[in-house]
């Protein structure tokens, strides 16, 4: 992966964990908090439902007493919304105390309601005993009715109060819960950052200690680094590498070079010595007949003066022998050169014999 | 350099996990948490069963505790056969007579009504109300047998009596006083019939027995109970006016039993005086381990139980059932009354 990719890579990883998490507290604590705001709300339509009640026998009164129209339309107003708000209470029996006592305020308003309108209808009517007796009636089942509105607005409170409180609890708990992951989602998103960006100035903070080896000491003896990613920094450590192992290469060509040189040198100067010592030994080669010529020269030449005709002619011959053998060493010599050597040779030899 | 890039990759691996299961933890508890939150959300509203029928439970005004093991006996059986019993005025912060908790219980539209009964005319009218309406009555315990109820489950009064007599009869085999004279005192909770009965059963045991107990004088007193707190009050008042401190003490109903076992032992007349009791309760059962309640009669409170639900179902379902199903009594004394204190 290359080292862009990787960071991005990073960064994405960890934003997206820390944004996640955020998410799902956002809307945990956002939830929790509509539910404390809705904790109430029983309650609520419980106090509207007894308002009603109160409304509905006031104006039942009202009505009972001055057969006033105003309060006969608000009975039937007041009466037709009890009617749509009991419709939501529970109406069947179950082992739970709050939803019973809902379903006993539903048949016992139901009766109610029935019984004032009985009323009302009786007063329509005149019938003084009947509506007195109706009257009487919605009397007593409002009395019961409100002590059970009553009961059940305190047993709902006291409940909602619990729900309340723990709501209240849990969200302290999930408070205390969220900052606790966002403190070691935090740590472990910088951990995670640190490691990775680590992959990446760790194999550069190797290659530039390997430089400074280089540099300070001889390259030879650094050994090449690993490239473990296949980055940027990957390639540059496979081409530090490579550079390293042709330094070391050329280093080795040289060297070989220099040892080769050395060992030419050394044999020229020994050629050298042994030609000096070879025209030493040639020009010593060339003093000694010189001197014998001469010598012999001399003696001819004695012998010449001394009239010994013989003697003068042995020397002239043994000289022109041995000038011959010096003299023509390494050249081409005539066949008359060499006849007349023949002579020289037999001449000497026939004084030596005599 | 090797063992760097294996610690390396050791640590990322210990991270990588860590994290993995850092974020698993997460949202294993935020999942846990938001539930946990559902769940109290109307804790207690949303949870309950529905039942096909609604029975109400009335029982006399003070917190006797006989009514309180019948209501939780019917409350266990009634829903094991889909009806639920509610106790009528329990959650209410008003108290209200029996006649007021009738009407409720009229108005409040129940499938039938189960009746501590006490014979007055008033009840009489409501049970006939009620009959108007379609709600069928059962009187437990004590009838209201002018009423139009469908039936009476109870125990027979006459043979608790009997049971009475008998008792107070071995107690005085053991009373031994100056002149010879054994005096009983039976304490009831009201004039009513049911109790009458049993008076009746206990003179008529005591003068069949012969001479032995003919000297033995049984008298009777009421303790009237009109508000939560005065049977105390009263049973302590009628013990300063005595003359003579009975012999025997026998009380035919829970509360006058309790009422009259602390005032014997605040009085500290313990051995002096029998006390033979009525019902069950921890009270009692203890005071008969240590000696200071001779016995006590106790009624079959689940059969009781049983017995009313299934004859209201009965009812409901056939139209008929029959008006009278008897309860057994159970005699507990200083013999068996570890069996039932264990059962506690």
């Amino acid at each position: 992966m290359r080292i862009k990719q990787k960071l991005v890579a990073v960064f994405l990883v960890t934003s997206i964990i820390a944004f996640g998490v955020n998410l799902f507290v956002y809307i945990n604590l956002n939830r929790v908090i509509k539910r404390i705001d809705a904790v109430y709300s029983t309650n609520i339509s419980l106090n509207d439902l007894s308002d009603n009640l109160d409304s509905i026998q006031t104006n039942l009164v009202g009505y009972l007493e001055t057969k006033g129209t105003d309060e006969l339309e608000m009975y039937y107003k007041s009466s037709q919304y009890m009617s749509n708000q009991i419709s939501g209470l529970n109406d069947s029996p179950t082992n739970n105390p709050m939803k019973l006592m809902e379903c006993n305020i539903r048949n016992m308003m139901e009766n109610y309601l029935a019984t004032a309108d009985a009323a009302v209808e009786y007063k329509r009517g005149r019938n003084i005993s009947e509506y007195t007796q109706k009257y009487n009636e919605c009397q007593k089942l409002y009395n019961y009715l409100s002590a059970y509105i009553y009961s059940l607005n305190n047993e709902q409170f006291k409940s909602n109060s619990s729900s309340y409180s723990t709501l209240l609890t849990s969200m302290q708990y999930s408070e205390i819960l969220c900052l606790s992951i966002f403190v070691i989602v935090s740590i472990m998103n910088i951990l995670l950052i640190v490691m990775t960006t680590s992959t990446i100035t760790l194999p550069l903070t190797r290659l530039s200690e390997k430089a400074n080896e280089i540099s300070n000491s001889s390259p030879e003896n650094v050994e090449p680094l690993k490239a473990k990613y296949n980055d940027e920094i990957g390639n540059v450590t496979r081409a530090f590498n490579q550079m390293l192992a042709s330094i070391k290469e050329y280093i080795e060509k040289i060297r070989t070079q220099m040892e080769n040189e050395s060992i030419m040198k050394e044999k020229s100067l020994l050629m050298e010595t042994h030609l000096k010592d070879a025209q030493l030994k040639y020009l010593q080669a060339q003093i000694n007949p010189h001197f014998l010529f001469n010598t012999l020269n001399a003696g001819a030449q004695l012998a010449m003066m001394e009239g010994a005709d013989r003697t003068n002619e042995y020397i002239q011959n043994m000289a022109d022998f041995f000038r011959y053998n010096v003299k023509k060493n390494n050249d081409v010599v005539t066949v008359s050169e060499e006849i007349e050597l023949v002579d020289n040779y037999i001449y000497t030899r026939c004084a030596v014999l005599g | 350099m090797k063992t760097h890039a294996d610690r390396n990759k050791i640590l990322m691996a210990i991270m990588a996990t860590a994290t993995v299961m850092l974020l698993l933890a997460t949202v294993v508890g935020l999942v846990f948490f938001s539930h946990r939150v559902d769940s109290y959300n109307g804790v207690g509203i949303e949870d309950y069963n529905e039942y096909s029928n609604l029975y109400a439970f009335i029982a006399d005004e003070d917190d006797s505790a006989l009514s309180d093991t019948l209501y939780g006996e019917l409350a266990a059986y009634g829903m094991e056969n889909d009806c639920y019993i509610e106790n009528i005025g329990a959650n209410l912060v008003t108290r209200y007579s029996k006649q007021e908790l009738l009407e409720i219980a009229i108005n409040s539209g129940v499938s039938g009504i189960i009746l501590v009964g006490d014979g007055t005319e008033e009840t009489d009218n409501l049970i006939a109300e009620a009959t108007d309406r379609g709600i069928p009555v059962v009187t437990v315990f004590a009838d209201n047998p002018s009423s139009e109820r469908k039936c009476f489950v109870g125990v027979s009064n006459y043979n608790i009596g009997v049971e009475y007599g008998n008792m107070i009869m071995s107690a005085a085999d053991g009373i031994t006083t100056d002149d010879g004279k054994i005096s009983a005192l039976v304490l009831m909770d009201s004039e009513y019939s049911s109790e009458n009965v049993m008076l009746t059963a206990i003179q008529e045991t005591l003068g069949d027995a012969g001479e032995q107990f003919g000297n033995m004088s049984v008298s009777s007193k009421v303790i009237e109970s009109t508000s939560a707190f005065n049977v105390e009050e009263n049973v302590r008042n009628m013990f300063r006016d005595l003359d003579d401190f009975p012999d025997i003490i026998i009380c035919l109903s829970d509360i006058n039993t309790r009422a009259v076992y602390q005032s014997i032992v605040d009085r500290n007349k313990v051995g002096e005086t029998t006390i033979i009791g009525y019902f069950d309760s921890d009270t009692v059962l203890r005071a008969i381990e240590r000696g200071a309640v001779y016995a006590t009669i106790t009624v079959d409170t689940k059969q009781m139980a049983t017995r009313s639900v299934d004859a209201l179902n009965e009812y409901i379902s056939s139209g008929n059932v029959s008006e009278y199903f008897s309860a057994d009594y159970i005699l507990i004394n200083k013999d068996n009354v570890s069996d039932y204190l264990q059962e506690d």
